[in-house]
């Protein structure tokens, strides 16, 4: 994965992460059960999607940069 | 929570700008400073505010505006104004024995999100009961009445503990083998609502 795609989905991920940001604090202009569910469901479930997006493309670019891990184990092994 | 609403709503609105920021500048990824400020700004501040939002979100479930905001529950908000000492919820509510804002909390504790799992559940059920399928019939606790309720603030109390009564049945109503409202038989009464005479607040 090259740096512009992380930073797609830095956009992408930042985007929903603020969507459910605005949508949990909107649930706070109204004490009703609805609500409740507008910041724990939907205002939650958009900030865990963006959350994934964006570390979901972060483990990617690392195993992309390194795939199996080989140079911290040969760094260790020079040890 | 201590922080309160104030709290939360800061908290959300530095993460919102913080996002905002981020998402214009993605180049901030290439430097070791700028990684942990999105990492920060993605994960570390959402998951803070989430758990002091849900926290406050769940103290405002306690307040009675909350219980009798739903169509089904208005019968029972408005039977706290019933003009009957015998009725022991407007009893209660009207002699300020239960804070007016928490009115409903304070005598059904195990409700909703506050109880077990279960509860919590039912709580959810409610929802999707009083916004899809309907409510169907009249409305019962899922259990019968629970005297710790009534004994949190009258156990150990000098008029309760000295009344005849109470003294001669005190371990059953412990033990939740007599329920108190055997003999203190009427509650919110929404069936008989609209005959009885209602209290008006000022008048």
């Amino acid at each position: 994965m090259t740096e512009a795609a992380l930073e797609g989905a830095l956009r992408r991920g930042g985007a929903l992460v603020a969507a459910g940001l605005v949508m949990q604090l909107a649930s706070f202009l109204w004490n009703h059960p609805l609500a409740f569910i507008a910041f724990a469901v939907v205002g939650g479930g958009l900030v865990a999607g963006g959350m994934f997006v964006f570390l979901a493309a972060s483990v990617k670019a690392r195993t992309w940069k390194d795939p199996v891990g080989t140079s911290h184990r040969g760094s260790a092994g020079q040890h | 929570m201590a922080l309160g609403l104030l709290g939360v709503i800061v908290i959300l609105t530095v993460n919102l700008v913080l996002v905002a920021t981020v998402v214009q500048r993605p180049s901030l990824l290439g430097v070791a400073g700028g990684r942990v400020l999105v990492f920060v700004t993605i994960v570390v501040l959402p998951i803070l505010g989430f758990t002091i939002g849900f926290a406050e979100h769940a103290e405002e479930a306690k307040r009675t505006e909350f219980c009798v905001s739903c169509h089904v529950m208005e019968p029972y908000g408005r039977s706290l104004l019933i003009d009957s000492a015998d009725h022991l919820p407007a009893s209660h509510f009207q002699n300020a024995h239960v804070d007016h804002e928490h009115a409903c909390y304070v005598c059904h504790t195990s409700y909703a999100m506050f109880g077990d799992i279960q509860a919590k559940l039912n709580g959810l059920q409610h929802l999707y009961v009083n916004y899809v399928s309907g409510v169907q019939g009249p409305i019962e606790l899922y259990r019968p009445y629970q005297n710790r309720e009534c004994l949190f603030c009258h156990g150990g109390a000098r008029y309760f503990d000295e009344s005849d009564i109470h003294i001669d049945i005190r371990p059953e109503l412990e033990r939740n083998e007599t329920s108190c409202l055997e003999c203190h038989t009427l509650s919110h009464d929404v069936a008989e609502l609209s005959s009885l005479d209602v209290w008006e607040p000022g008048r």
